[in-house]
């Protein structure tokens, strides 16, 4: 099995800075049965399918759908593919490209879901606690993100008023993390979808230098 | 019409009573014997009349059974496979202290009567409820090991359609009695409205 060259960072690409609202985000699930990552009563995403546990909430990892097809999702790095290429880069370093078995494989038990940027990006939280006037608010704001082993990784991240989640120390982790994590939980709940969705590629202009 | 079981010898654990408040007619018939976990149903003979209620030792709760109750069997049923599931992640957690736990959020949520509700167990220990009302859904999150003015900590995160409303965080209690105060307003319009053509 070959790996997909075109979802590597390229000297030819640069940050994705336009405006993605209308792209769909897509992260794999553990499985790919319906009845395991979404509740039909409910019409919604599964919990567990989102992320479990919620270690991972404050910078989620995802991949903008388009170059990246929703079959990319299958592609899991080996331990020692984790140790070359699951660092974030610059999008237009030069990478060698991953060897099948070697450094990944492809898990087709995987499904996915995908959500659409616009429903999350830059959506305010505003929290009350407990009766008491304790107002808290944060951000959810979604960046590009390029890693060794995918150009059109993206990240769902979280702004709060002491800075990005992701980066705040533990103690201060500590008092926000229960609360942000259930945020974001429940956003992508609300929006995500496990169908394949009609989808564009960005134009080449917003991804490739001049 | 169904037909009446001639006699009905034993109850296994699996099954509850409910008395019919009225005679089906001609039949004499007064009972439906439930499965808790299917929707086979039994109409049986009994001497007392319609009405009459009564709880029968050997039954899940010895409670009559209504929707409610069927959701509260089902999600306790899931609950407990859940929580073997994710044994792992849940070293000081006890199923029993679980398990009253989990009763005490989803019997508040169920009596909200939602249109749709789901539950499930996470590994960072919490029961994270979805329900959906009228226009609203509700993310619930009770943990399960964390204590907020001495009762069990939870988080409240609503949208009305797709719009966002404010969260909430506190007390299991203070939590629930927020969701409430967000669906009364709605109850009471209708309420208003169902007066207004009664008088009319």
């Amino acid at each position: 099995m070959n790996y997909p060259i075109k979802i590597l960072p390229n000297s030819n690409y640069k940050l994705i800075t336009c405006d993605v609202s209308n792209c769909y985000l897509i992260r794999f699930t553990h499985s790919n049965k319906i009845e395991d990552i979404f509740d039909e009563e409910l019409m919604q995403v599964r919990q567990i399918s989102i992320c479990d546990p919620s270690g991972n909430m404050n910078d989620l990892s995802t991949s903008l759908l388009g170059v990246f097809e929703t079959s990319f999702v299958q592609i899991e790095l080996s331990q020692s593919g984790k140790e070359k290429y699951n660092s974030q880069c610059d999008p237009d370093i030069s990478v060698e490209v991953p060897i099948f078995k070697k450094d990944f494989t492809i898990n087709e038990s995987r499904g996915f879901w995908v959500v659409l940027i616009g429903d999350i990006n830059e959506k305010t939280i505003d929290y009350t606690k407990g009766g008491i006037d304790t107002k808290f608010k944060a951000t959810c704001f979604i960046e590009h993100t390029p890693m060794k082993w995918n150009y059109w990784h993206f990240s769902i991240r979280w702004r709060t008023e002491e800075g990005f989640w992701h980066t705040l120390n533990d103690n201060q982790k500590k008092k926000m993390s229960k609360r942000l994590a259930h945020e974001a939980r429940a956003n992508i709940a609300k929006f995500a979808k496990i169908e394949e969705p009609n989808y564009t590629q960005l134009n080449h202009p917003d991804y490739c230098k001049l | 019409m169904p037909i009446p079981a001639a006699h009905i010898n034993e109850f296994n654990s699996n099954q509850q009573v409910v008395w019919i408040a009225k005679n089906y007619t001609g039949s004499g018939s007064t009972g439906l014997l439930r499965d808790n976990f299917s929707d086979d149903e039994i109409v049986f003979f009994h001497s007392k009349q319609p009405g009459f209620r009564e709880n029968y030792p050997g039954t899940y709760n010895s409670i009559l059974i209504s929707n409610s109750d069927r959701k509260l069997i089902h999600f306790e049923k899931s609950f407990k496979n859940q929580f073997e599931l994710l044994s792992a992640y849940f070293q000081n957690l006890n199923f029993q202290e679980a398990n009253e736990k989990l009763s005490s959020s989803l019997i508040s949520l169920l009596n909200i009567n939602p249109d749709v509700i789901s539950m499930e167990l996470t590994r960072d220990k919490s029961i994270f409820y979805t329900l959906k009302k009228q226009d609203y859904t509700f993310f619930i999150q009770h943990f399960l090991n964390e204590i907020e003015d001495d009762e069990d900590e939870a988080i409240l995160t609503v949208f009305k359609d797709d719009n966002k409303l404010p969260s909430y965080a506190g007390s299991l209690l203070q939590t629930i009695s927020e969701l409430n105060t967000l669906l009364e307003p709605s109850n009471t319009s209708k309420l208003e409205l169902e007066l207004n053509e009664l008088s009319n």
